[in-house]
């Protein structure tokens, strides 16, 4: 009897430098550790490059095992070759950028992401043709992933499980529903949830939400949280001169309000005019700024450039294998974060992993906080107050110094529960229990 | 070979953004060059570009035609007929090898160059630029050499066809006067339109009158004949001189628009109303020269405006259902302030919130929720109105009605469009108030007022109403008291410093208006009797792209004032938010406007001790109207020469300058100070009627 053969539609997998790439890579490379064949289905690097990124250091960790499907797929309306475009395009980009993710959901309800529901299905049915899935486990967004899967099972039995990470019918940024269950969409997500043998979400907020919703499969309902990686982590930090010239950071994925931000540069601005600690410190932004043809040329891409002459400044992404390099050249991070109480975030993991002050910059209640709760080395959530955030920096630019190595070890060991392996192993493995 | 990239932004790039990606082009060895309809030239002038274009400042198109179309098409759109005209981004499209759009609105000009040069890639983001110029840069020579020699082959053409052009003008320009005529037929507008300007430029205005009149035989329709005289017109402006038949062709552009109106065309016969209103209210003809039609003949020169039907329709009268209740005296009033430029409001907003007597609310357009659309885009309320769509009415409706609940009277500062839109909500019992201050009287939003929802038309000064009326005789009807702007002159008085008297202040300059040429030729007169004295100018100096009208005036201007300046004679302090720190080393201040309304700074400045000297302002001048209605009759001058003997004689000794400061401070603080002035404001906004005002 062969290895069981999970087909995992995963858009966003390595090389694709998305935020939920790493947790795409560790969930395939679990399965593969545990004896299954594992088939990926993403979009092509060529996708990538207009979407989010593409970081190939990304490839050297996923097993050598799994097969990669790509699929042809793009967003049309983050091609940015104007000799492409019809007229109609060319005179309203934004007017035709609108209309095209509303045709999109024609086939399924999901802006820019439903037209691909059929491709995607014969993809998958091609791949189930040349070996037979044994399970179908689907990471959203994009959403129409569900379809895919729903479709596999109707059709051919294939068992199947959601990986919602924050869920479709909750939106975790404004913290509301985000839709009706008499919806379009409503009657879908009962439909799938109903269908799936299992539904991973990343925290228990978002569990608690889908438990109310659907009362009735509350067993089908897991957490499985986001995790660190063990090779984003840096070593732990070495003594350093107490006079040195502090170096505050921010990494990921740059989607916050310009006016979040600008409190945020305001802060710092008053952190620095009074602290001597801060007097000549730098702040530096690593990340992704816009997709498309706002690449590097966002709202917050231009706040952040103005603030030079506060010792700020922006960087472009970095790849997976140097972060342990880039964290170990910081003094202390800044968590700035939208969301609230639906909303905890990868890179609060991985922050923590690092042991150093984090100065948090996001709603005083939010999930992150579940989380950082006994981080030794935290300075405690404020929201965007102007002056509560520059108390916070100061605090961290006296921790940053001050620490002991104590401190420092029992920050990361505070981290150590939330490694994304030891995270992942029990989730698959009872997943796999549950198709049997 | 350098790659060429060529970047297109109908918006203003972020500097700090833009500076980001030039060091990448720069790493590439790219030479950028940056058109944009902003002003770049100003603003983006420290970037390392290869070179920069404002576009829209840079071209006056002198078409008609261009300008319906772009009232009526979109922000993109309009960008690309603008950039279509500019040759400068011609010869950089001819030669580029990247094109990059830098915003959405850019894109269709991207789109519809790149249709015209195949070479080069043509992409919509910076960072898409430079990804483009990267594949370049590691492309083949092959696959450059290939390029290049497509971008000459194209420039070529281009050349050539720049030359024949050229050649038929040329050949066009031999044959002036009658001989003109039978041209009609078969030339276009761009070859005879110039003849007709040059001639009226050398002084030939009857023989180019004549040769008008010969090509309107030609042209039947109203729309030829408006694109013909708006032509002429456009081509002054372009050269910022005066345009003789300016008035025929304004009334030209409003008949062909009442005939769209007339036909049911409401969205083309909008562009012909706001292109009538381009020509006939232009700044090049009335704000940025010394001289002004409209200031000649009011009464003639707006004429075809009230004539026109479609200036009926925009003004007609909407009514409303119950008119504004008399004032109960004793009752505190809510009174509602809105404006998109407060400036002069301050200190009457500061009276107001302080008494007891009323209560204060204080808008803007960006705070009148669906209504802000049309406060900030006129056009599309103007298209509406004339469409009869409803829309406008909607959106006024759903932003205005919970202010106008609240209020019992609404005091609209300056009438400009913000007016108009309150207009279009009946106002119950809300008293409706308008403050016109000078400018306006140059608009044409005076004439669409419907005056049955209007209560009161409040003016700044006799001249500026009289102007307005001769415009529009029956605002006469409604209550239309004069008010002189209320500031609080007493925050002024600062001790002088001892050699003050040798100093003449000019507060504001920047205006053509304010004429500043006659204030140095005045102040160089002065200085032959003493050297001591010099001229101090304070605010902002001319800046932006400023029309041609003002680029000549602002180049002759900054000639005599760096010799005079040279010479110790001129001082310039640039922006101040508090003119009285400059104002206390000046003894005497200095007006010399073409117009003015009720000029704040001369009144600021008297308070702080200056001694007025105003010239008789020469758009009001000649029936004892302006300025020598205002003031006392020693104040007023005609001439340089009389305004360097008033200010030398006044400045004799010190105790001479000391005693007529000492009486013209006496003089504005017993007329003009808020103290006394604000009295009247009381009872505009809550007491009695203004016909009792002792105004």
């Amino acid at each position: 009897m062969g290895k069981p053969h999970l087909i995992y539609l995963a858009i966003g997998f390595p090389p694709a430098a998305k935020s939920s790439t790493y947790r795409l890579r560790e969930t395939a490379n679990t399965f593969c550790r545990l004896g299954w064949d594992v088939t990926t289905v993403n979009l092509s690097e060529d996708a990538w490059r207009l979407d989010s990124g593409v970081d190939l250091s990304l490839l050297e960790r996923v097993d050598p095992r799994i097969s990669r499907v790509e699929l042809p797929l793009i967003r049309k309306d983050l091609v940015t070759d104007i000799r492409t475009y019809s007229k109609t395009r060319a005179m309203d980009p934004v007017s035709w950028s609108k209309q095209y993710a509303k045709a999109s959901m024609k086939a399924f309800p999901e802006p820019h992401f439903g037209r691909w529901k059929n491709t995607i299905i014969k993809a998958v049915e091609t791949i189930h043709a040349e070996h037979p899935a044994d399970l179908i486990l689907v990471s959203c967004v994009p959403y129409v992933l569900q379809a895919v899967a729903h479709h596999m099972h109707i059709e051919h039995r294939v068992p199947y499980a959601i990986d919602y990470r924050d869920g479709w019918s909750i939106d975790v940024i404004r913290g509301r529903e985000a839709f009706p269950p008499d919806s379009r969409q409503g009657r879908l997500e009962s439909l799938y949830v109903a269908e799936a043998i299992s539904m991973w979400v990343v925290n228990e907020p978002i569990a608690e939400h889908f438990r109310r919703r659907y009362p009735q499969h509350a067993g089908k309902i897991h957490v499985v949280r986001n995790g660190f990686d063990r090779d984003s982590q840096p070593p732990e930090p070495a003594a350093k001169d107490p006079n040195r010239q502090l170096v505050f950071g921010y990494l990921g994925t740059v989607n916050f309000p310009d006016d979040d931000l600008a409190k945020v540069l305001a802060a710092w601005r008053s952190a620095r005019s009074r602290h001597p600690r801060l007097a000549d410190a730098r702040l530096e932004f690593r990340g992704h700024f816009g997709v498309g043809s706002r690449r590097g040329a966002t709202g917050t891409a231009a706040l952040l450039l103005e603030a030079a002459h506060d010792g700020v400044s922006m960087g472009g992404a970095v790849a997976k294998g140097d972060l342990a390099d880039l964290y170990a050249r910081w003094d202390a991070l800044l968590f700035i974060l939208i969301g609230g109480r639906y909303m905890t975030s990868g890179k609060v993991y991985e922050y923590m992993s690092t042991g150093l002050p984090i100065v948090s910059a996001h709603a005083v209640v939010h999930d992150a906080n579940a989380v950082l709760t006994g981080y030794p080395l935290w300075t405690g959530a404020r929201g965007f107050d102007e002056e509560a955030l520059a108390e916070a920096l100061c605090m961290a630019a006296d921790m940053a110094v001050t620490a002991s190595p104590e401190e420092y070890r029992a920050a990361r060991a505070h981290a150590e529960p939330y490694e994304r392996r030891s995270l992942l192993e029990p989730a698959v493995g009872r997943l796999i229990g549950q198709r049997s | 070979m350098r790659p060429q990239v060529l970047m297109i932004a109908a918006a203003s790039p972020s500097e700090a953004v833009l500076e980001r990606f030039l060091r990448r082009f720069t790493e590439l060895q790219a030479d950028v060059w940056l058109a944009s309809m902003k002003d770049v030239e100003r603003t983006h002038a420290e970037l390392d570009l290869a070179g920069l274009r404002s576009v829209r400042s840079r071209l006056i198109p002198t078409s008609p035609e261009f300008y319906r179309l772009a009232d009526r098409v979109t922000p993109a759109e309009v960008a690309w007929q603008y950039i279509s005209r500019d040759p400068w981004v011609q010869d950089r499209s001819d030669c580029a090898d990247v094109l990059v759009a830098a915003d959405a609105n850019a894109v269709y000009s991207v789109w519809e160059l790149a249709r015209r040069n195949p070479h080069p890639a043509a992409v919509f983001g910076l960072e898409a630029g430079v990804a483009a110029t990267e594949r370049i840069v590691s492309g083949g020579s092959a696959a450059e050499l290939r390029r290049r020699l497509g971008n000459v082959a194209r420039v070529q053409r281009r050349r050539a066809r720049k030359a024949l052009r050229a050649a038929a003008e040329a050949g066009a320009a031999t044959r002036v006067g009658e001989a003109l005529a039978p041209l009609a037929k078969s030339h276009s507008g761009s070859v005879l339109v110039p003849r007709i300007t040059r001639l009226e430029e050398i002084g030939r205005a009857d023989r180019a009158a004549a040769v008008t009149a010969g090509l309107l035989t030609q042209r039947r329709t109203r729309r030829s004949r408006a694109n013909l005289l708006g032509a002429v017109a456009l081509r002054h402006l372009a050269d910022g001189t005066a345009a003789p038949q300016l008035r025929e062709a304004v009334e030209a552009e409003l008949a062909y628009a009442d005939e769209l109106y007339a036909r049911g065309n409401a969205p083309e016969a909008a562009a012909s109303f706001w292109q009538a209103t381009r020509l006939a209210f232009h700044r090049g003809f009335h704000l940025d020269t010394t001289q002004s039609p409209l200031a000649d003949d009011p009464t003639g020169f707006t004429e075809p405006f009230r004539r026109s039907a479609v200036v009926q329709a925009l003004r007609r009268s909407r009514g409303r259902l119950m008119p504004a209740p008399l004032p109960r005296p004793d009752a505190p009033k809510r009174v509602l302030l809105a404006t998109a430029n407060p400036h002069f409001l301050t200190d009457i907003g500061t009276r107001l919130e302080n008494s007891d007597n009323f209560e204060v609310r204080s808008v803007t357009p960006a705070d009148l929720g669906s209504t802000t659309r049309l406060a900030r885009n006129p056009r599309m309320m103007i298209h509406s109105l004339m469409a009869g769509d409803g829309k406008a009415e909607r959106y006024a409706e759903q932003g205005l009605r919970p202010h106008l609940d609240w209020a019992d009277v609404v005091f609209v500062e300056w009438c400009t469009q913000l007016s108009k839109v309150f207009q279009l909500v009946d106002p119950g019992a809300t008293r409706m108030i308008v403050r016109l201050h000078s400018y306006e009287a140059f608009t044409a939003w005076p004439l669409l007022l419907d005056t049955s929802r209007l209560d009161r038309l409040v003016f700044v000064s006799d001249h500026i109403r009289d102007l307005v009326l001769k415009q529009r005789p029956e605002l006469a009807e409604l209550e239309t008291p004069v008010l002189v702007n209320g500031v609080d002159l007493r925050r002024l008085a600062r001790p002088k410093s001892p050699d003050a008297r040798f100093t003449v202040a000019m507060v504001g300059y920047k205006a053509v208006a304010k004429d500043v040429m006659w204030a140095l030729d005045a102040v160089r007169r002065l200085r032959t009797l003493d050297p001591r004295y010099k001229l101090l100018l304070i605010g902002s100096d001319f800046d932006g792209f400023p029309s041609p009208a003002v680029a000549r005036y602002r180049a002759e201007f900054q000639r005599e004032a760096a010799r005079l300046e040279s010479a110790g004679g001129l001082e310039r302090t640039g922006h101040l938010a508090d003119v009285g720190t400059a104002l206390v080393n000046a003894g005497t201040v200095l007006c010399s406007s073409v117009r003015e309304g009720s000029p704040v700074g001369l009144l600021e400045a008297t308070a702080s001790g200056c001694v007025p000297v105003v010239r008789d302002w020469p758009f009001f001048a000649g029936d004892g109207r302006g300025a020598r209605a205002m003031y006392p009759a020693d104040w007023i001058v005609e001439t340089p020469g009389e305004a360097a003997e008033r200010l030398y004689r006044v400045t004799a000794d010190p105790l001479t300058w000391q005693a007529e400061s000492q009486r013209c401070i006496a003089e504005v603080l017993q007329h003009w100070d808020l103290s006394v002035v604000g009295a009247n404001y009381d009872k505009l906004f809550g007491v009695s009627d203004t016909r009792s005002l002792p105004l």
